[in-house]
């Protein structure tokens, strides 16, 4: 083969002034998406609310009112969205409860892909046995519902918020795994990859400077899926007792506390459910877009 | 299948090992004396190396033997077994479901991409997979069971008690399935073999029963079997919305009462049916596909022809 001649840039499509160009095509993508753009906007507004949940919220969390307990949405001025059974203001409850799920959502794909991409990197890249013994780990963590391997984990570590975290970040760490093996795996064999190796980059110089860069956009887009879903899955423990617990404003919580006055006091219960759907919703048509921006061939 | 699942009970084994707090403990109460604690321990076999109770309650499992419930001092095997067919019952009717309604609305918004019929089923669906099943479950009690008083809102005795778990997984899975099925078929429908059916004359149903679905099978039915298994761990957090007395309830309250061996073999059952449905739909995917066929034929012929020359 001429490869002496043959024009192989050692700099992978990864280096800085294509990559600016790539996200400014992305982001001109996107904003064409009007779903997208309507759920990034809903997104930074929750976000801003969670941030100055301090500010914003009428009330503390934990504030207690037990005379006017139990009132309605819309009956009194002053809790515009009314009262749970202790009195506290269910606004106030529910945009502190931004804070929590999305710290909590974010941290806990937060372990998963960073997990991921540390085994699923090692077993792409090197491939062969270690390869072998990493993804045969990953199909065990895969023949177990991940709502069940997060339940057994979380019990293991015992009730709260922090081991609900961890739980569900290890239930979807073997799907990053696999995304990011199989991505890497798809560029393993690369020619700017034997470039870089004949000019003797390290391992570690390859992964991080060309491997990654060019990987990114899989793990971008089930990272934007993987925090809906973290959500939901937080939520889910938290109802079954083994998340945040009280007086921890978290959504899910809130609904298993309402589940004693489903007949009467309905509103504690959907209240925070809709929360939950707006954040995952804005999401999932987030991650829809980013999906169709970074991956044209797939758009619907 | 049977490596992954040793591997599935080690992983369950170790986890729970760790777990804070003492069986023999929760057991005997606050009260019990020291040595009373340690000498269940000893009866439980709980001092010994963690390797050496795996392998013998490996050993056990093999033979049938679950161990002993510790709260209940009965058979778990017993106790799994007799709370299985309600879960089994909860997953399959709401796959059944998903199947009935994801399906052929997936197939139609992706024949009538853009239109109103595409547009409305798609924004549904994506609604539904951001609501938690456990929510769903909820809302479907406060109306059809405490409002309009439709259908009966927890227990598992009749059919009439399953319709609303079944709906509350199979609304999300349902959602699920949609998605997938539309893009699958938006995916096979652009290729160029449906053009050249298309130029021959065929009828458009004639193209889409017979060339685009023949071919959207294999991801559908891939999806399929991952929902149902999705929807055997769903119905863990169903079954305590229902109150319905399945394996994932039993489960979860074996959980916090620290009560191992249930759980264990809870995890050991849910993960073979988890398992044996992969399996199946492996199978599956030899009797829609004849290249997959084939190489299975290619297989076993070799295998004999081996055996032959041995």
């Amino acid at each position: 083969m001429n490869w002496v001649t043959s024009p192989v840039s050692t700099r992978s499509p990864g280096s800085a002034p294509k990559k600016r160009r790539k996200m400014r095509e992305v982001w001109s993508r996107i904003r064409r998406d009007r779903a997208a753009i309507g759920g990034l906007v809903t997104l930074v507004l929750l976000g801003l609310l969670a941030i100055f949940a301090d500010q914003v919220a009428p009330y503390g969390y934990d504030d207690q009112n037990i005379p006017v307990a139990l009132t309605a949405p819309g009956v009194l001025l002053q809790y515009p969205l009314g009262t749970d059974s202790l009195g506290r203001d269910m606004l106030s409850r529910l945009i502190y409860g931004a804070r929590v799920s999305f710290v909590a959502g974010l941290s806990a794909t937060g372990i998963a892909t960073l997990l991921g991409m540390l085994l699923g990197g090692i077993a792409g890249f090197y491939g062969g046995k270690l390869d072998n013994a990493i993804m045969r780990c990953m199909d065990i963590l895969l023949a177990v519902p991940g709502i069940l391997l997060a339940i057994a984990v979380a019990a293991a570590l015992g009730p709260g918020l922090r081991n609900a975290v961890i739980a569900v970040g290890t239930a979807g760490l073997p799907i990053f795994a696999r995304v990011i093996r199989g991505s890497i795996l798809s560029v393993r064999e690369m020619e700017y990859l034997e470039a870089a190796r004949a000019i003797n980059a390290s391992d570690l110089r390859l992964m991080l400077k060309h491997v990654f860069p060019n990987v990114l956009a899989p793990v971008i887009v089930q990272y934007t899926l993987e925090v809906a879903h973290a959500i939901m899955e937080i939520a889910a423990l938290s109802f079954l007792g083994l998340g945040a617990q009280p007086p921890i404003p978290e959504w899910g919580a809130m609904i298993s506390s309402g589940r004693g006055y489903l007949r009467d006091y309905g509103y504690m219960m959907t209240m925070p459910g809709l929360a939950i759907m707006l954040t995952v919703f804005s999401v999932n048509i987030l991650g829809d877009g980013l999906r169709d921006a970074l991956d044209p061939r797939l758009k619907h | 299948m049977i490596p992954v699942l040793l591997g599935v009970v080690l992983f369950i084994f170790v986890v729970l090992h760790l777990a804070p707090g003492d069986p023999a403990r929760e057991m005997l109460g606050v009260m019990a004396a020291p040595e009373d604690i340690e000498n269940l321990r000893n009866e439980l076999g709980l001092n010994d190396p963690l390797l050496l109770q795996f392998v013998r309650y490996i050993g056990h499992v093999l033979t049938g033997d679950f161990g002993m419930s510790y709260s209940s001092r009965a058979p778990v095997l017993d106790a799994l077994l007799s709370r299985y067919p309600a879960t089994l019952t909860l997953a399959g009717m709401s796959t059944l479901i998903m199947v009935l309604i994801g399906l052929p609305i997936g197939i139609i918004s992706a024949t009538r991409q853009y239109s109103l019929l595409d547009r409305l089923p798609t924004a549904v669906a994506l609604m539904g997979v951001s609501m938690p099943t456990f929510w769903i479950g909820m809302l479907l009690v406060l109306i059809f069971g405490l409002h309009l008083r439709w259908l009966p809102a927890s227990g598992f005795s009749t059919p009439i008690h399953w319709i609303l778990p079944a709906f509350a997984i199979g609304f999300n899975a349902a959602a699920i399935c949609m998605r997938m099925t539309r893009s699958t078929v938006l995916e096979v429908i652009r290729q160029d073999f449906i053009r050249t059916a298309r130029s021959k004359g065929q009828s458009e149903r004639r193209i889409l029963v017979h060339h685009a679905l023949k071919n959207a099978l294999i991801p559908i039915l891939t999806v399929v079997g991952i929902q149902l298994g999705r929807n055997l761990g769903g119905s863990i957090v169903t079954e305590t919305v229902f109150s319905i007395p399945g394996l994932g309830y039993y489960m979860l309250q074996s959980i916090l009462a620290r009560d191992y061996p249930v759980v264990q073999g809870g995890v050991i059952f849910i993960a073979a049916t988890f398992s044996l449905v992969n399996l199946g739909v492996d199978l599956l995917y030899a009797f829609v596909d004849p290249r997959i066929r084939s190489q299975y034929q290619a297989m076993s012929k070799k295998k004999t022809e081996r055996g032959v020359a041995a």
